[in-house]
């Protein structure tokens, strides 16, 4: 089996731990995020050819005055890439944690989420939908609309950075 | 200006307190985004410009505070030296004060070192950059959960530690120990790779040495692997990478001193299990005895209706017991010389008063009984005395008659057989004692065993008298020849006095010459009554042999010899043949 580490990055209450939490197999503390800054998860993830162990890194969201932990991108294989969908700001903030990301590896594969679908009238995913796609490209592999809540597109997101990590 | 500023700011200083308070209840995050944004800058600024100040400023709070968890820490470790003190009767305990007895350290210092032994519970060797598990090794008490969660886990605590002192001093540190509670974890870096090891407590300096270097030969080993690592765990050197550390791990807890390290020669440990052992042997021997005697008093019991009890007096068992029974004596007895302890165990038994009258009351019964037994076999004896007598005595008469008998022929057997001895060697008896009484006599001529007068020139020409002073010497050597063959007279035929004459003359006249001079010479001889009356008297004979053997002396006749007086004995041989024969057909 193979092992890789994909960290989930993005503004802080943008609903990466709650994601996480309901995808994953096997998890740390969510106590760990407030103290350190990264609470780890993992997933064995089953894929047409392979199995992918995801040891996903669920780092604490970053703010204006206290910026995300670099320390904790460095070796990532994937990254998933999380922005509020009820929250337009959180989604211009993608930019700059994709710039940090290739500072470390220019040819990682990323995944952009907008979560919170389940808060979002139909124009509103339609907005969020376009203006992420002006994103797409640069890494960029694909766009998934989430929701934590109900569980719509979570499955599917991560399978799909999954696919991207053993296809790179 | 100036003062214009000051008065500003003792307006805003008189309002400043009451906006605060109003906006700590009104909007508590804002005003701690808002504060936090100013405070933390200023206060990170100030550390780093005037570090020193910042120092000065902080010690009398943080050396309090690091004075409090030092004293917190000795406190705990002396908590936990007087628990393990205060384990009054575990094991634990006398196994610590026999090895401080045996090896001369004391308790206290025993307990420190067991207080400082660090246990590696397991050992990760992660991906540096990603935080992936390339391989671990785990003991099986340890409760690490999921290896990969907490590889990537104490990674991301290493990263944020790292993360932290990196941005709090200039030159960059790499965190090694971290702990909490007791666990340790203690964190290597070297290349693309950096190791955890997982430890029950704080390692010391040669610990951290020891795994350094074990590290070192793993990280030389497997340098390319680990550059190359792509997170994939079926590769054949994280299995050897896991066995390695497998074995490390084992081989170093057994070498610590309370792990069960069987190379090193523990003279404290195996002087307790001696001990221990040593005890439990005479525990159980004794347990073991305690258990046969019991068992034996039973038996007795069981087997005699008697109580009995086997006690141990100053080292020696003795089976005490008041029989009721005398017979039972004889019983205990059997079964106590069936016993493997017949010999360890003395008896002390007495018997009761019922007992003691059962007992006379036997006795007597014993002793009339066999008084009458007695009676009954002295009758029997009597009468069967009486029986041998009237058959054996005459049967005893007869055999001492034939006793004499026989005692009778054996005499004359014996008596015959030394008869016949006698005979067959009475010729060279003879012989020999006449050479033996004639011995120093010059007359006696020892090989015809003759006496020979002829130098005594005893009778002159034509005389037929004997003359000489030598006559008296010719009596007494005639007379002992007759005492030396008195004791063979039986078997002596004639005893001869011989004369004979020179050649000169007529050899008729010589004859009648020498027959005179023998008749004369015994007439001479006769004329000594021991002669005369001698037993011998009747065997003497007389004969005169003329001029038939005259002495020649150097080719001439020796006139004086010739004339000589010559005396020999002739035994009687069919006399003493015809005996022989006579006992030797008896025999």
């Amino acid at each position: 089996m193979i092992s890789r580490k994909i960290v989930l990055i993005g503004d802080f209450a943008t609903g990466k731990t709650s994601l996480i939490r309901r995808f994953v197999d096997n998890q740390f503390s969510d106590t760990y995020l407030s103290t350190i800054g990264v609470k780890i998860s993992k997933k064995i993830i089953p894929l047409e050819k392979t199995t992918l162990q995801g040891m996903i890194w669920d780092i604490e969201g970053g703010t204006e005055t206290k910026p995300v932990n670099k320390t904790y991108l460095i070796g990532a294989h994937g990254a998933i890439l999380v922005a509020d969908g009820t929250r337009y700001e959180t989604l211009e903030h993608i930019e700059m944690y994709r710039a940090l990301l290739h500072k470390n590896n220019a040819k990682i594969p990323l995944v952009l989420v907008i979560n919170k679908c389940d808060c979002l009238s139909d124009e509103a995913r339609h907005a969020m939908t376009e203006k992420a796609k002006t994103m797409y490209g640069d890494g960029i592999k694909n766009i998934f609309l989430t929701s934590a809540k109900t569980g719509e597109g979570v499955e599917e997101m991560f399978f799909a950075i999954a696919s991207e990590i053993v296809g790179s | 200006m100036q003062e214009k500023d000051e008065e500003t700011i003792s307006i805003l200083a008189r309002y400043l307190a009451q906006i605060i308070s109003k906006s700590a209840t009104q909007d508590p995050n804002g005003l701690e985004q808002a504060l936090q944004s100013i405070i933390s800058p200023v206060i990170a600024k100030e550390i780093s410009e005037n570090k020193d100040k910042m120092i000065d400023a902080l010690y009398p709070i943080m050396g309090g505070m690091i004075s409090k968890y030092v004293a917190q820490a000795i406190k705990e470790l002396m908590e936990t030296i007087n628990k393990k003190i205060e384990q009054g009767f575990s094991v634990e305990r006398y196994k610590r004060k026999l090895k401080a007895k045996l090896s001369g350290v004391s308790e206290t210092e025993l307990l420190l070192e067991e207080s400082a032994d660090a246990h590696i519970l397991a050992m990760f060797i992660i991906h540096k950059e990603s935080g992936l598990l390339i391989s671990e090794a785990h003991t099986e008490e340890s409760n690490i959960g999921d290896p990969h969660m907490v590889a990537s886990m104490a990674s991301a605590i290493k990263d944020f530690i790292n993360d932290w002192i990196s941005n709090n001093k200039a030159e960059k540190e790499e965190v090694q120990i971290l702990s909490y509670g007791k666990e340790t974890l203690y964190i290597e870096s070297a290349g693309s790779v950096y190791l955890i090891a997982f430890l029950d407590s704080d390692p010391d300096y040669e610990m951290r040495s020891d795994i350094n270097d074990f590290f070192a030969s793993i990280v030389k080993r497997y340098a390319d692997f680990f550059q190359s690592f792509n997170g994939d765990d079926a590769a054949k050197e994280v299995h050897e990478l896991s066995k390695k550390m497998y074995a490390y791990l084992i081989s170093h807890n057994d070498r610590q001193p309370d792990g069960n390290n069987k190379k090193s020669f523990n003279p404290a440990k195996w002087g307790l299990i001696f001990l221990l052992s040593a005890l439990l042997f005479y525990v159980g021997y004794r347990l073991k005895i305690y258990y046969d005697m019991n068992m034996l008093e039973n038996r007795v019991t069981e087997q005699t209706g008697e109580i009995v009890t086997i006690k141990n007096e100053e080292g020696h068992y003795i089976l005490k017991g008041i029989l009721k029974e005398p017979s039972h004596f004889k019983a205990i007895q059997n079964i106590l010389s069936q016993s493997p302890y017949a010999k360890e165990i003395g008896v002390d038994l007495s018997l009761s008063v019922g007992g003691v009258k059962k007992l006379i009351a036997q006795q007597k019964k014993q002793l009339e009984a066999q008084k009458e037994m007695l009676l009954r076999l002295n009758n029997a004896y009597q009468k069967d005395l009486q029986t041998l007598k009237h058959q054996v005595v005459p049967e005893l008469d007869t055999l001492k008659k034939e006793q004499t008998q026989l005692k009778k022929l054996l005499e004359s057997y014996k008596n015959e057989k030394r008869k016949l001895q006698q005979l067959m060697e009475l010729e060279k008896n003879l012989y020999a004692a006449l050479d033996h009484a004639f011995a120093n006599n010059p007359y006696y001529i020892k090989k015809t065993h003759n006496l020979n007068f002829a130098p005594l020139h005893l009778f002159e020409v034509g005389k037929v008298e004997p003359t000489g002073t030598k006559l008296p010497l010719v009596t007494a050597s005639f007379k002992k020849y007759l005492h030396v063959l008195l004791p063979y007279k039986p078997y002596i035929k004639q005893i001869l006095i011989l004369s004979f004459s020179d050649t000169k003359g007529n050899a008729v006249h010589n004859q009648l010459l020498t027959e005179k001079r023998a008749k004369n010479m015994l007439s001479y001889f006769l004329k000594d009554p021991a002669i005369a009356h001698s037993p011998m008297r009747s065997l003497i004979q007389t004969r005169g042999e003329g001029e038939k053997f005259p002495v020649m002396v150097n080719g001439q006749e020796d006139m004086n010899a010739s004339r000589r007086i010559e005396i020999q004995f002739t035994l009687d041989h069919n006399k003493i043949n015809s005996m022989i024969n006579h006992y030797l057909e008896k025999q």
